[in-house]
């Protein structure tokens, strides 16, 4: 009984004192897990995203893939509000860092809209045989993201340059292709520009969000 | 009305079904119960705790589950025979069950909550008396009944109106949508202005999602006939709500407030007419009459994109020379998507 006891009663008092004594401390570790969360999530979507992209089943099982998205796209706004109670706790605080997290959290709300974005052309090419023309740079694209978002997660300075680089490298891949190829060869070129245009915006948005992890890393 | 409405609501619904289970099941329990516990009263509680995709499978999944539960506490008191062993059990149980349920409601998990509830009932059989292998046959019986009242009850007393149900579930989306696509019209023109509005519209239309979507219509083994349809609807909804945020995005950047002005009217009326729409849905899902319209629904954006043609070059290979071509281009294509969405969930309801 003593062991139910401890379990029950003490060690919840105990927790609940340590979690007021070191709130101050903790709510900038609260932010760092719930990004880590978010960009996991982000990073997934992706993938579900691209998926749709380069596997041609996508075609028959429209409900199936749709709805990995759906989870997926739950899963990141839960963690979007997640990090919005932390950023709430700390305009609550009034620190001094208050408006480099809440403008940091509008660039991260930016990517979740950015990626929504460049997630139509799904929808909006109808002839899916036209993606296994540029099947290679989507799988380039995606592995440059995954790699970015790898290096925003663990923080790793040295490596984000090289990183965004690559992501750069593989849209102006897509692009060329755009130019050569598919201009020509899609019976619906413009949602292809527009889904480039995008993919750029999000680019510039990740370099963005670099930069507020590294500020606050400094 | 309002009362009505709750009235037919399935929290309601599920409310009368489970008082009305637990009710039968303590009468049943007080004259023929074969243990001397509750055990029927709470297996119909337990059976009755069901979403609203398919009742009866869960219900089954439920008392398989009570009946291991009860098997399981009897193995455990039958086999230890030291009360400090067995409190040690329970300890580790406990903190198995707390830390499992914290996860469950951490990332909304079935098989945490069904692990924290198969725990936690391996615990309740544990303490309350009579727990050793003679007491199991009476309470596996108990269990049984109780299950095949709950489900007697949520099945044929009370059943689940799905089309009801899928309409109160999807009307909030729908007038979060409304609303939200109401701003934004304003906000693409005056973004400085309507900033703080159309922030506050997006978290209710994302808070609405996180709470109120109909997942039930994805449960596996849900009514076949209907879930065809429910999911076409919902898959067009959602990738509305996506192409109306990538809407904002745009809307977001800076655009040329010189072009963006040769649009405001060709846009204004697009977006007014997408409302009309967006009320169409809204009233035929809370059963009202529709006030009838004069607009044919694609002469307004065949107009927009006659606009923005005049003012974007038509080439596509010189359209990315400016960046405000670019994301004109992509807004008006956002609208004119949203309508090709818009008039696809209209017909569906026909």
């Amino acid at each position: 009984m003593t062991v139910i006891y401890l379990l029950c009663v003490v060690l919840p008092v105990v927790a609940v004192l340590f979690q007021i004594l070191w709130r101050p401390l903790t709510l900038h570790r609260q932010w760092r897990a719930s990004l880590k969360t978010y960009l996991f999530d982000l990073d997934y979507l992706n993938k579900d995203i691209f998926s749709c992209l380069l596997q041609p089943e996508y075609v028959d099982n429209i409900y199936l893939f749709e709805r990995r998205i759906h989870l997926q796209k739950i899963q990141c706004l839960r963690s979007l509000h997640r990090l919005r109670e932390v950023v709430g706790s700390i305009e609550r605080r009034n620190t001094d860092k208050e408006y480099l997290y809440s403008s940091w959290l509008n660039q991260l709300e930016g990517l979740f809209s950015n990626m929504l974005d460049y997630s139509q052309l799904r929808r909006r090419v109808t002839d899916y045989t036209t993606f296994s023309v540029c099947s290679q740079e989507f799988a380039g694209i995606l592995q440059a993201m995954d790699g970015l978002f790898e290096c925003i997660s663990s923080c790793d300075r040295e490596k984000l340059d090289m990183q965004v680089q690559a992501l750069k490298n593989q849209i102006y891949r897509l692009e060329e292709n755009y130019h050569h190829v598919l201009q020509i060869a899609s019976r619906e070129p413009l949602p292809f520009l527009l889904f480039i245009d995008s993919l750029n915006t999000f680019c510039m948005n990740m370099e963005g969000c670099c930069r507020y992890e590294f500020t606050q890393a400094a | 009305m309002n009362l009505l409405k709750r009235l037919e609501s399935f929290d309601f619904m599920q409310t009368m079904t489970i008082v009305s289970a637990v009710l039968i099941a303590l009468v049943v329990n007080s004259y023929y119960a074969f243990s001397h516990g509750y055990w029927m009263v709470l297996s119909a509680l337990m059976v009755t705790q069901t979403t609203r995709g398919m009742p009866t499978r869960q219900g089954m999944l439920l008392l398989m589950m009570l009946v291991l539960a009860v098997i399981s506490s009897s193995l455990v008191t039958e086999n230890i025979r030291s009360i400090n062993i067995i409190d040690v059990v329970l300890s580790v149980m406990f903190a198995t069950c707390v830390f499992t349920a914290w996860f469950a409601f951490a990332r909304s998990s079935k098989p945490y909550l069904y692990t924290s509830l198969y725990l936690m009932l391996i615990m309740i059989a544990i303490v309350s008396s009579g727990s050793s292998d003679h007491a199991m046959p009476g309470r596996i019986l108990d269990i049984i009944i109780g299950a095949m009242i709950g489900m007697i009850c949520s099945g044929w007393l009370l059943p689940v109106k799905w089309d009801q149900t899928f309409k109160s579930d999807t009307l909030p989306i729908l007038e979060a949508m409304s609303e939200y696509s109401q701003v934004l019209s304003n906000y693409l023109f005056s973004p400085m202005q309507y900033a703080a509005m159309m922030k506050a519209k997006r978290y209710q239309l994302e808070d609405i999602l996180l709470d109120q979507y109909p997942n039930w219509v994805y449960e596996v083994g849900f009514n076949r006939g209907l879930r065809s349809g429910f999911r076409y609807f919902l898959i067009h909804v959602e990738q509305m709500i996506e192409t109306l945020f990538a809407m904002e995005q745009i809307a977001a950047q800076p655009l040329d407030p010189a072009l963006l002005n040769n649009l405001y009217a060709a846009i204004t009326q697009v977006m007014q007419v997408n409302s009309e729409l967006l009320a169409f849905l809204i009233e035929y899902f809370s059963n009202k009459k529709h006030q009838a319209t004069t607009s044919d629904y694609t002469s307004d954006v065949d107009e927009l994109e006659k606009v923005l043609q005049q003012i974007v070059p038509g080439n596509l290979e010189l359209l990315d020379l400016s960046p405000h071509y670019l994301a004109l281009t992509a807004l008006v294509r956002d609208m004119r998507d949203v309508r090709h969405l818009l008039l696809k969930l209209v017909f569906s309801l026909q």
